[in-house]
């Protein structure tokens, strides 16, 4: 891992003793077997392991979209579990921005119009938003094609509008689920490289979910899960609980 | 090329519903002239005609209101995870609604004023009792309006989005 700009020390993402289990129709499975970390303010960390090993579970508790079984989750002091209806819609808008491992783009809405939907409950002046929201396609490069609509982009396109509806919103912390997952090593770099420059660049922390070793390479820091459980932390920004 | 909404499709099979009953009503006010034309004294036979026609347009109309359903069930995935998109970035369900409305064509509701533009056409040039179709598209923009309101509230009823997604990786 490369040392690149240096890390606060203070934690913004906690995990502590994290459980989530799973009920089925025979047992129950746990996603998640107490897990513990914590990732530092503006760090780029990835979190590795096999398919079912927990890393979206994790980070869909990070973004407030799940919630342990037992333990907490804080993000930027936060406790997640805690939030009624209102804090928490607040806190996905501002707090986190996701970029969602299936893009999770909406098929009739141009590229533009997914992009702005994080920013439709602010209170910015429109023509704010308008800016906002081309700067961040561009930002991705796809400033000749924000009136196109998803079916219109490739795979490699499709990942960096759902980037650019990650960063729009200036959320402190950038949790993406599995970015290079489909795409070549020439996008897949460029991808992570837009995520990491986001660490670099603008002091925010990003968590990568990731099976693709060659993103190592380019975070502070590596938590590895295994079958739910915490199995190793490597490098910087990221710390036992 | 615009990509269909999961509703346009919806609100193609409900116009043609509409339309259906619409012919019906027609076709039984033009074989009750007819009748009339050969029978001038054919009253019952014209109340007959009258009557069957009542209820084969409300058997239409039935049929299409528990097709429309099932058909509406179909955009059940899509319209959902359109609203998980705006719930997972933090919307409240008061501005999730307004867009899926806006991006729907459930506020226009386009094929009720077609509708009801033609039964009303219809109702002028043929002095046709054409308030069936009027009420089968109340019925289908009630629908419409009740599913799309439903899905949202009830989407964003849930706190988590742990059934399903919280299982991958």
């Amino acid at each position: 891992m490369k040392a690149m700009a240096p890390v606060d020390d203070s934690a913004i993402i906690s995990f502590d003793s994290v459980t989530k289990t799973y009920p089925t129709k025979s047992e129950s499975v746990n996603a998640l077997d107490a897990v513990s970390f914590k990732v530092e303010r503006g760090a780029a960390v990835a979190i590795v392991g096999p398919s079912g090993s927990g890393k979206t579970t994790l980070l869909n508790m990070a973004a407030g979209l799940d919630f342990p079984s037992q333990g907490s989750v804080r993000v930027g002091g936060v406790l997640t579990s805690e939030l009624e209806r209102e804090p928490l819609q607040k806190f996905r808008n501002e707090m986190v921005g996701v970029v969602f491992q299936q893009f999770f783009l909406i098929d009739h809405l141009s590229v533009f119009q997914n992009v702005m939907v994080p920013l439709i409950p602010r209170e910015i002046p429109s023509a704010e938003k308008s800016k906002r929201i081309l700067d961040s396609i561009a930002k991705v490069g796809l400033a000749d094609k924000a009136d196109r609509l998803p079916s219109e982009l490739s795979g490699g396109e499709l990942q960096r509008v759902a980037i650019a509806r990650g960063l729009v919103g200036d959320a402190s912390v950038i949790l993406a689920d599995e970015p290079t997952g489909n795409l070549d090593s020439k996008r897949g770099s460029e991808i992570v490289g837009l995520l990491v420059a986001e660490s670099r660049e603008r002091r925010k922390t990003v968590l990568i979910a990731t099976h693709d070793l060659r993103v190592l390479d380019r975070v502070d820091g590596v938590v590895y899960l295994e079958d739910g459980r915490l199995s190793k932390i490597e490098g910087r920004g990221v710390r036992n609980a | 090329m615009r990509r269909p909404r999961p509703l346009d499709a919806v609100s193609i099979v409900f116009a043609g519903f509409i339309f259906l009953v619409l012919l019906s009503q027609l076709s039984a006010h033009v074989l009750g002239q007819a009748v009339l034309s050969y029978q001038p004294k054919g009253s019952a036979a014209l109340t007959q005609v009258q009557n069957i026609s009542v209820i084969l347009a409300v058997s239409a109309a039935a049929l299409g209101l528990a097709f429309g359903g099932a058909v509406l069930l179909i955009t059940k995935k899509r319209l959902t995870l359109e609203i998980d998109v705006y719930r997972a970035n933090g919307l409240p369900a008061t501005s999730a609604l307004r867009l899926m409305l806006n991006y729907h064509p459930v506020r226009p509701l386009e094929w009720l004023v077609g509708a009801a533009a033609v039964a009303a056409v219809a109702d002028s040039v043929f002095g046709l009792d054409a308030m069936i179709p009027l009420y089968l598209a109340a019925c289908f923009g009630a629908l419409l309006l009740g599913w799309v309101v439903f899905l949202t509230f009830s989407m964003f009823g849930r706190r988590g989005f742990e059934e399903g997604r919280g299982r991958v990786g």
